[in-house]
């Protein structure tokens, strides 16, 4: 399936910005403040952002996120489950990103940017996670800002008509919470040039953006 | 007395008798033979047997004292005036053996006493002992022969006894002489030979000469002293020639020659008393502008030189020469024929006769289209609205048709096509008017006479080009008439055997006389489409692109441009474009046309809801292409061969389904059939030959109907129904009836677990996790199966999901949950086992319950779920929590009762392996083209969903716009409540239900296309009209 992947226009991209920052900061509350050191990702340390309700603290997912055993990220499932396992019992809302960098390109042919999605089922019925979730990313060499859905759509399904499909329950149990973890082939998902350069990722779902996190691509590591 | 001998021989021995006034008279029965002139008389005597002496010792008696002469013929001369004037007689006593008897045999005596036998070669091998006189040079020979003195009478003999080549000069002794010459060069040849034999006879004249008184022999009166009047005389048939143009010159070396008709003229020389006949010939003189050429014979074969006298022996004594002339150069002339002066002066001559005649040029012009004037004539097809267009082809003017030339006239000829209800063109001749000053006087009253004839066919003359009124052949007009060009119009009537063996021709007649024809003449070939059509012969195991018996014409079945092209594909299929004339008739031209029926372009025909729907803007490339340029008035074309067919490899059809089209012909003669337009009140008036079939492009799809051997497939017949609209024709092959046994891994689930029924079928399940084992039963399309493409028919269709981990809140230890999707807006369905086998509950899924002091906690399994067969909903999952904490439980007092209330709730956390779903369909991809299909028994449903997918490999519903000239798809939409592109035709907003982006879903849409498979079996306009257009020929293709 194709990526929707578009180049966003400067101007736009500003008002994007612009308008993402205003929401978060009214509606959001997203924090400005330091989230700590990755272990892995010490250059990003300083811009990772506090986002979602004072109450969930966005530290929170941030830290299930630097809790993991990196070397698990050759295997997509395995690296969710230890995702999943760092997870506290409680909602915590809001999104956090964690990648390896610097990546070499001689070394390695891809990279993973792995995303912690907390949302509310109130969130999730206004803002569907499926429909809503997009990968955000700025080549910091050419200050060009792409989008891309992180569920891509299936196109090619005919739904059954509705008096085909079992009516939904009448009563039904649903849950109050969900968490969504992914594991993106950046390089596969977003199509970036295989060539040393610095990147920022964001991911955004209505009103909540997650922590920015850098990513470098370097001929060699040191 | 007599004293003389008076019987003498020739050299054949024939034999004569001198007689004297003294002899008394002539028996009347006994007629003596008449002599007229010096030359011939002396050459008579000569070859009579006596020596020289003899003549002159009779003229000594004849005349008493004579001067002696040496000339040899002085005393010859003497005895032949006196025969020549009567006084003495001479006739014949007839020798019957030695007149019978043949050249070959007859022996020739020299005066010097040597006898000659002619001789033919032969006779040498049957006279070995016998010797032929010899010769060392043909002056030799020629000498030898003027020395047997042979009258011309003997020389003419031998000469067609041994059928020797004729003397040129007719002039009496360069005849004479020249018999002798060629006697000579036959003698050299040895063709004729002379057996020698030396007789010692003494020589003849010593044998019947006799010494003898010298008493004068009485003479008789002179008796021809009367003169004999002689008059030239010239009649003509008529007194006009035909001017030839010499066309036969134009003609075939086989072809039998048309010649001019000659008149035929008469000379002859009268006389007043027949007796003796004048002796000698006419000169004939010409003169004014006119030129005639003559000849001996009416086929004009033998020529006479009418510069050159004509013997005596044609033209005197009751003989007329008759000649055939024909004009060389027009206008008028005066034949002239003059007696030759005779050295007898019994002739008197007189004046020469003179006839004026007139050499007349009769001149008829023969036109043919301007093809290549007609080949630039441009009208633009692509012009909205398409009346427009219609309206430039009936202003098209023709330019004038032009003359042929004399040489195309006969070489080349005009070609017309067998006449039928006005269809073909007429072909313009002119009789040009006549020149006054080319006829003699006083014939003001002939008649030009326009005929037709010919090996083979006819045309029939009309007097306007079209319609008109027929006029009659033979055509006579009067020549008063003529003071101006006549037009007419030829057309065909009856077709010809072979090229040009119809003309026409004009013809000169006079009061009732036969006409002379061909003084101008022209050649038609006139022909007959017999058919067109097209003929396709396939290879075995290759695509059938003509589906001759319902005319359909599958465009897609060879790639996306070789199937349209009408060309043969070796190894593929041999295609002929073929139109066939009547007769073998070879190098016609033969335009052909693929004529577009008129629903082409009638908007209805694609679709009464298209808007701003335009046939012109339709890309060109995916029209027919039947001429050079779309914008050229004639079509390509084809000249016939030997068999009078034309085959033409260049025709392409077009690629839009629903097209129709007729195979038409017509000859380049008849370029006006180009501007046929199909049922325009008047361009389709005249029609080019059409073909019985017409072809209707269609586009041939395969589907593989892979289904469970178990069920039974509920009727297809509305998914081909609802593809004929867009002249798709869906045909199945290959179906594969599986054994779900027979499919390794393959688990089958108990009906109710989809639909909540409670039944407990079996039921297969297809989706992205098993659906390989399905799409791997799709056998590779085979060059008579492609383009095709696999429904894998499924019971229920769902795709596993690897669910995201959600937290429930329980008021009680067990309770049951409805699993959503990630976006929380869609069920998913649990069944058991997992489409994706292996556990449901998925790691990490966990319980939390505070009791007010401390927190417990502990991980969910399979063990803590059930999938009940009561269940509401195929998301119900029934979770137990376990009834005390676990040992691991972080409380430190493991084995708490857990006991969650409406105050003190647990969290449930689950991660369940799930699946989305249902679905009706799902389509292929590029490259893939394998669709799933849910067998269902409503029959609307069950087609729209095939249908439906087959439209999504053919991208529908179309997002680009302006493609192919095509009206953007005014309803096309994504999202909306469905998943790609879609099709909202009649579709209403949901009051209250959003996509995704907060637009409202559609409801009610009624084309295949919409987005949920309801049943409906019909495409609208538009998806319609772009699946005319679309390339068939694979899946995603432009």
């Amino acid at each position: 399936m194709k990526c929707n992947s578009r180049i966003l226009d400067w101007k736009i991209v500003n008002v994007f910005i612009v308008v993402a920052v205003l929401v978060c900061n009214s509606a959001c509350s997203i924090s400005q403040e330091s989230v700590g050191v990755s272990k892995d990702n010490l250059n990003s340390t300083s811009k990772r952002k506090k986002v979602g309700n004072p109450n969930m603290s966005l530290q929170t997912l941030i830290e299930s996120l630097d809790n993991i055993d990196l070397t698990l990220i050759s295997s997509n499932e395995a690296i969710k489950d230890a995702v999943y396992d760092e997870l506290p019992m409680s909602q915590v809302e809001g999104i956090a990103l964690r990648i390896l960098t610097p990546v070499s390109i001689a070394e390695q042919h891809d990279t993973k940017l792995i995303i912690l999605i907390g949302i509310s089922s109130e969130t999730n019925s206004k803002t569907p996670l499926d429909e809503n979730a997009r990968i955000v990313w700025t080549n910091k060499e050419s200050n060009r800002v792409s989008e891309v859905e992180l569920y891509p759509q299936p196109t090619n399904k005919i739904p059954m008509p509705e008096d085909k499909v079992p009516l939904p329950p009448l009563n039904p149990v649903l849950p109050q919470h969900l968490y969504s973890v992914e594991v993106v082939n950046i390089r596969e998902k977003l199509k970036i040039d295989w060539v040393p350069s610095t990147y920022t990722f964001q991911v955004v779902v209505g009103e909540l953006i997650s922590n920015k996190v850098d990513f470098e691509l370097v001929e060699y590591r040191d | 007395m007599l004293v003389l001998n008076q019987i003498l021989y020739d050299r054949f021995g024939r034999k004569f008798k001198l007689h004297f006034s003294g002899d008394g008279p002539i028996p009347k029965k006994i007629k003596p033979k008449v002599f007229f002139d010096l030359v011939s008389t002396r050459s008579f005597l000569a070859n009579l047997r006596v020596g020289e002496w003899y003549w002159q010792k009779l003229s000594y008696h004849l005349i008493g004292d004579s001067p002696y002469s040496a000339d040899p013929f002085y005393y010859l001369d003497t005895v032949a005036r006196l025969l020549i004037q009567g006084r003495i007689k001479l006739f014949v006593i007839s020798d019957m053996q030695a007149e019978h008897h043949s050249v070959e045999k007859r022996i020739f005596k020299q005066r010097n006493g040597m006898s000659y036998q002619i001789v033919t070669p032969v006779a040498l091998i049957t006279n070995p002992g016998k010797t032929t006189k010899k010769f060392t040079s043909k002056k030799e020979a020629v000498q030898f022969v003027r020395s047997l003195s042979l009258g011309e009478e003997n020389l003419n003999d031998l000469v067609r006894a041994f059928k020797l080549e004729l003397p040129i000069d007719n002039t009496l002794n360069g005849k004479q002489e020249s018999l002798i010459a060629s006697i000579g060069d036959a003698v050299m040849e040895e063709k004729v030979l002379f057996f020698e034999e030396i007789i010692n006879n003494p020589p003849i004249s010593e044998v019947v000469y006799e010494d003898v008184d010298v008493k004068s022999v009485p003479l008789g009166p002179e008796t021809d002293v009367v003169q004999i009047k002689v008059l030239a005389k010239i009649d003509a048939e008529y007194r006009v020639v035909l001017f030839d143009k010499s066309l036969t010159s134009h003609q075939g070396p086989s072809e039998e020659k048309v010649q001019t008709g000659a008149t035929e003229v008469e000379l002859w020389l009268d006389q007043d008393i027949s007796s003796p006949v004048f002796d000698q010939g006419a000169n004939i003189s010409l003169s004014g502008p006119g030129k005639i050429q003559a000849f001996l014979d009416k086929d004009l074969t033998t020529e006479v030189n009418l510069d050159e006298p004509i013997l005596c022996d044609k033209i005197t004594g009751g003989k007329k020469l008759k000649i055939w002339v024909k004009g060389k150069s027009p206008g008028k002339f005066k034949i002239k024929v003059t007696p030759l002066a005779s050295s007898n002066g019994k002739f008197l001559i007189q004046p020469p006769a003179e006839l004026e005649m007139g050499v007349v040029e009769l001149m008829l012009e023969v036109y043919e289209q301007d093809t290549q004037e007609i080949a630039k004539i441009k009208v633009d097809p692509d012009q909205e609205p398409i009346t427009k267009y219609h309206t430039d082809l009936e202003a098209v003017n023709f330019p004038p048709q032009i003359v042929l030339s004399d040489e195309n006239k006969i070489k080349k000829g005009r070609v017309l096509h067998v006449q039928h209800a006005g269809n073909f063109g007429r072909s313009k001749v002119v009789v040009k008017a006549l020149v006054e000053s080319q006829f003699p006087r006083g014939y003001g009253n002939c008649q030009l006479t326009l005929s037709s004839g010919g090996k083979s066919g006819s045309v029939k003359l009309f007097d306007s080009e079209f319609d008109g009124r027929e006029v009659s052949l033979p055509l006579n007009l009067n020549k008063a008439d003529l003071t101006i060009d006549k037009i007419y119009w030829v057309e065909g009537a009856v077709e010809c055997n072979a090229l040009r063996e119809t003309r026409l021709d004009l013809g000169l007649s006079v009061g009732g006389k036969p006409t002379m024809r061909n003084g101008d003449w022209a050649c038609f070939t006139v022909v007959k489409i017999a058919e067109v059509g097209l003929d396709i012969v396939t290879s075995t195991g290759k695509a059938e692109v003509w589906d001759k018996a319902r005319n359909r014409f599958y465009v897609n079945l060879d790639g996306t441009e070789d199937a349209r092209k009408l060309k043969s594909k070796p190894s593929d299929r041999n295609v002929k474009v073929k139109a066939k004339l009547t007769k073998k008739i070879s190098g016609v031209k033969v335009h052909f046309c693929l004529v577009p029926d008129k629903r082409n372009w009638d908007k209805t025909h694609w679709g009464a809801n298209l808007i701003n729907f335009e046939f012109s803007k339709v890309e060109r490339g995916l029209k027919q292409i039947d001429k050079i340029d779309r914008k050229d008035l004639t079509h390509l074309f084809a000249n016939t061969d030997a068999d009078g067919s034309a085959e033409l490899d260049s025709l392409v059809l077009s690629r839009i389904g629903g097209d129709v089209f007729k195979l038409g012909a017509y000859l380049g003669q008849d370029a006006h059939l180009a501007k046929f337009v199909d049922g325009h009140t008047t361009l389709s008036k005249r029609e080019p030959i059409f073909s019985a079939d017409s072809i209707e492009i269609w586009r041939k799809y395969h589907i593989q109907n892979t289904y469970n051997k178990n069920i039974a497939l509920p009727s297809r017949a509305l998914t081909r129904t609802s593809f004929e609209k867009c002249f798709i024709e869906i045909q199945e092959v290959d179906e594969n009836k599986y054994d779900p046994a027979t499919i390794g891994g393959l688990v089958e689930h108990e009906l109710w677990q989809f639909d909540m029924s409670g039944s407990t079928r079996k039921v297969v399940c297809v989706g992205d996790i098993n659906k390989a084992k399905f799409t791997s039963l799709f056998k590779a399309p085979t060059d008579t199966t492609k383009p095709k493409a696999h429904m894998v028919m499924c019971d229920v269709q769902w795709d596993s999901d690897m669910g995201s981990s959600q937290d429930f809140a329980f008021s009680s230890r067990i309770s049951s949950i409805n699993y959503k999707n990630r976006a929380g807006n869609s069920y998913l369905g649990v069944f058991d086992p997992p489409l994706g086998g292996g556990a449901i509950v998925q790691s990490p899924s966990k319980w939390a319950w505070n009791d007010g002091s401390k927190m417990h906690q502990g991980r969910l399994d399979d063990t803590n779920i059930s999938i009940e067969k009561s269940r509401g909903h195929y998301s119900e999952v029934k979770i137990e929590l376990p009834a005390t904490c676990p040992a691991s439980c972080p409380c430190g007092s493991p084995g708490t009762l857990i006991v969650p209330t409406a105050a003190r709730k647990a969290i449930v956390r689950v991660k369940l392996k799930a699946a989305t779903g249902p679905w009706a369909g799902e389509s292929g991809g590029v490259g893939n083209p394998q669709c799933l299909i849910v067998v269902d028994s409503n029959l609307n449903r069950f087609n729209n969903t095939i249908a439906h997918e087959i439209g999504h490999l053919f991208k529908s519903v179309r997002k680009d716009t302006g493609w192919k000239g095509i009206p953007d798809h005014p309803d096309q939409y994504i999202r909306r409540g469905g998943q790609g592109s879609h099709c909202k035709e009649n579709a209403t907003e949901h009051a209250s239900r959003v996509d995704q982006n907060g637009d409202k879903i559609y409801v009610g849409g009624t084309c295949v296309m919409y987005h949920v498979a309801v049943g409906n079996n019909t495409f609208c306009d538009n998806c319609s009209a772009d699946l005319r257009v679309r390339d068939i020929s694979d899946i995603f293709k432009d």
